[in-house]
């Protein structure tokens, strides 16, 4: 029956193109890319896959934009939850601990190892070592890596009669510079709100302190570090050195920053297109002040791509992920700030950013000088360990930051608190 | 059965066993990723015993539904009622109304999030020219559940519960405001005593669904005030979303939904059994 049957059955696979061989050459797959975009960066994002289908005519790449950056974890575990994964998809530092736990993106060691170009892919930049875990496990590519650097607006230090930073300043003087500013609807320094919460943790690197010790055992909120860096946080609010916290959450750090009642910015190298961009005053960037430890020390983070361990086109979406972060997607998405992957491009990136398309920052403040400071920023940075649940400590650290902000409590106690919730956590 | 079957699979595909997997899973450690892992009662033991902040959402919420609902209600009946004339121009009234709920919510929160600004906001503005003191509103721990509120009520007074109400107000027959005119009743004599005995089924409908909706209140809190400041407005379903989404605890998440499920359901019976004590069904 079988044997009688067989010619036919052959004739018909091969019809329909399960035996063939002949169509394999021109096979299309296609790539989803999760990523989060605005307006300006969605017009970047399509030419990068515009040039790199260009460059790979079998692979199409389905663009899919969430607006926001910060609820995309959000929205990327609820594709996952749904089943609906993509195949290379934004990644963030601050979430690597969490996402890690759960082995939803690829380890990129192997796709660097079997790659034939895999010198241009640095393993010791501070990029890789942002997405890279205990276990050294690299889960994303960058394309934006930043650090802390001070903003100042030159008008406001004009009209005060405050000379300007200088860059052998210490976080001492950098307080005593701030209180100069302090008047009727006027401030010091804006360090930063709620939307910006994970650039706080580096708020006692400086003073010493930690969050969690290097092996992830213990928290480090009961000492003297950590409690004199939330000292200094609480001393900017209570002494109105910094807005109130009524005028942060409504407002938001931006567009307290451009109506130039603030003296000074203390924001990450990537806030740059964000806050500059058209900007009413002449501004001018300076390095970070000096931590008590005689060095200038900060912390670091970075938004890249992984590729999801469910996706069925690995191959494909290592592909894309390399073009968009180390070729000459990563060049298009300079543009707009991306693609900074390492200090070669990073450099790169800074040259580009004043004849930007979507930004009109003003070249006399970018000037030779400021560009040097830039890029010069990324060498204080370093990788903050972070616990698995890093995401859950953070949430359950919100009502602490709103008590320093708020003064409800002195900072010696809500550390004590903060101390004893992170331990509690931690443990599980 | 030919005819109900339609349905049929729509309940238990959607429904069901959506409601039944949540059950199970709200018994087992499941973060997503990894295969879910039987865990017994676990986790309703840490919500009830180790979970403090579990305790905190859902005595929040419930302060919510205890100041909102009736605030809710009592505002969406005055309004039906008030709108209930045959005015020159009501309609309109009517339509001014009901536009606050047609706004989608988030697109209302970035338009209160300008008007509760302490500095630039517009209720300040008013309450500065008026010479009265300001507020911090969504900023203050203080002032937080009130901006909430404020807020709620705006979309919802005048929304679909009023236009139940007016239905309901609609239906009771003008005859018997005529006789009690006759009886020598007055306005308020004719609200109490025909009105609102006539109106309970609807009242109670309303009421019942107030609740329902306000303990499942999530946009507020998670676009106006993100929870906080302090949590205090970290709703039941903003920590339950949180637990899923962000912490990946979906068996835990799923523990809380059912326990909500449950306060929900325990609160609605009692809505009910008391219900025959002061709901007035034309049949009965």
């Amino acid at each position: 029956m079988i044997r009688r049957w067989s010619p036919v059955l052959i004739v018909a696979l091969m019809t329909t193109g399960i035996l063939s061989d002949s169509g394999r050459g021109q096979e299309v797959v296609n790539l989803r890319w999760a990523t989060w975009s605005s307006a300006e960066r969605v017009i970047t994002d399509r030419q990068v896959i515009e040039a790199f289908q260009r460059k790979f005519p079998n692979i199409k790449v389905k663009l899919e934009v969430y607006p926001g950056s910060s609820n995309f974890f959000d929205k990327m575990n609820l594709l996952i939850a749904g089943g609906d994964t993509p195949d290379v998809a934004y990644h963030f530092s601050e979430w690597l601990s969490d996402w890690d736990r759960l082995g939803i993106f690829e380890d990129l060691r192997p796709y660097i190892a079997r790659d034939p170009d895999k010198s241009v892919f640095e393993r010791e930049a501070l990029g890789t070592q942002l997405f890279t875990t205990r276990e050294g496990a690299q889960r994303a590519m960058p394309w934006i890596v930043t650090s802390l650097m001070v903003y100042y607006n030159v008008d406001l230090f004009k009209k005060n009669g405050v000379p300007f930073p200088q860059s052998t300043w210490t976080w001492s003087q950098f307080e005593d510079i701030a209180k100069k500013f302090v008047k009727e609807d006027q401030y010091g320094a804006l360090i930063t709100t709620t939307e910006w919460d994970y650039m706080i943790r580096w708020i006692w690197v400086p003073f010493g302190g930690y969050y969690v010790d290097q092996n992830i055992t213990r928290c480090g909120f009961d000492q003297p570090g950590a409690i004199a860096g939330l000292g200094f946080y609480e001393r900017l609010y209570q002494e109105k050195v910094t807005p109130p916290y009524s005028y942060l959450q409504s407002l938001g750090d931006r567009i307290l920053w451009q109506s130039g009642r603030v003296a000074m910015l203390v924001h990450q190298q990537a806030g740059i297109l964000l806050f500059m961009d058209g900007a009413p005053f002449e501004w001018q960037i300076q390095e970070i002040p000096i931590a008590t430890s005689g060095k200038r020390i900060t912390r670091g983070a970075a938004a890249g791509n992984g590729i999801l361990a469910k996706s069925a086109h690995k191959t494909e979406a290592w592909q894309f992920l390399k073009f968009i972060s180390v070729g000459d997607g990563a060049r298009i998405l300079a543009q707009d700030g991306r693609g900074s992957a390492n200090r070669r491009v990073l450099a790169e990136t800074v040259r580009r950013i004043p004849f930007s398309r979507s930004l009109h920052l003003s070249p006399r403040s970018f000037n030779s000088q400021s560009q040097r400071i830039y890029v010069n920023s990324l060498a204080y940075a370093q990788p903050v360990p972070t616990p698995p649940n890093n995401g859950q400590i953070e949430k359950a650290f919100a009502p602490y930051w709103d008590e320093l902000r708020l003064g409800t409590r002195p900072a010696s106690a809500i550390a004590q608190d903060m101390q004893r919730a992170c331990t509690t956590l931690l443990k599980k | 059965m030919i005819f109900i079957s339609p349905w049929l699979l729509g309940f238990s595909v959607f429904w069901l066993w959506p409601l039944g997997y949540s059950l199970y899973l709200s018994f087992t450690d499941y973060n997503l990723a990894q295969a879910a892992k039987f865990v017994g009662v676990a986790n309703y033991a840490h919500m009830f015993f180790e979970d403090f902040t579990f305790w905190h959402s859902l005595r929040v919420t419930t302060v919510l539904v205890g100041l909102y609902v009736p605030l809710s209600v009592v505002g969406s009946l005055l309004l039906a009622v008030l709108t209930n004339r045959e005015v020159r121009g009501m309609r309109t009234f009517r339509a001014a109304y009901f536009l606050p709920s047609m706004i989608p919510m988030v697109a209302a929160v970035m338009l209160w999030l300008w008007i509760f600004s302490p500095r630039f906001g517009l209720l300040n503005f008013y309450l500065r020219s008026l010479g009265l003191p300001t507020s911090e509103w969504i900023a203050s721990p203080r002032t937080v559940t009130l901006s909430v509120i404020i807020f709620l009520l705006w979309l919802s007074v005048g929304g679909p519960r009023m236009m139940i109400f007016l239905a309901g107000l609609k239906d009771i027959p003008v005859e018997l405001y005529e006789v009690a005119r006759i009886d020598g009743a007055g306005p308020l004599h004719q609200f109490l005593k025909v009105t609102l005995p006539l109106l309970s089924p609807v009242l109670f409908l309303n009421l019942v669904i107030a609740i329902i909706y306000t303990f499942q209140v999530f946009v507020v809190a998670y676009s106006l005030t993100q929870g906080g400041p302090l949590n205090m407005t970290l709703y039941y379903v903003l920590y339950l979303y949180r637990n899923a989404f962000q912490f990946l605890k979906i068996g835990y998440a799923s523990a809380i939904a059912w326990v909500l499920f449950l306060v929900i359901l325990a609160i609605t019976a009692g809505q009910f059994w008391l219900s025959r004590r002061w709901v007035h069904f034309e049949r009965e």
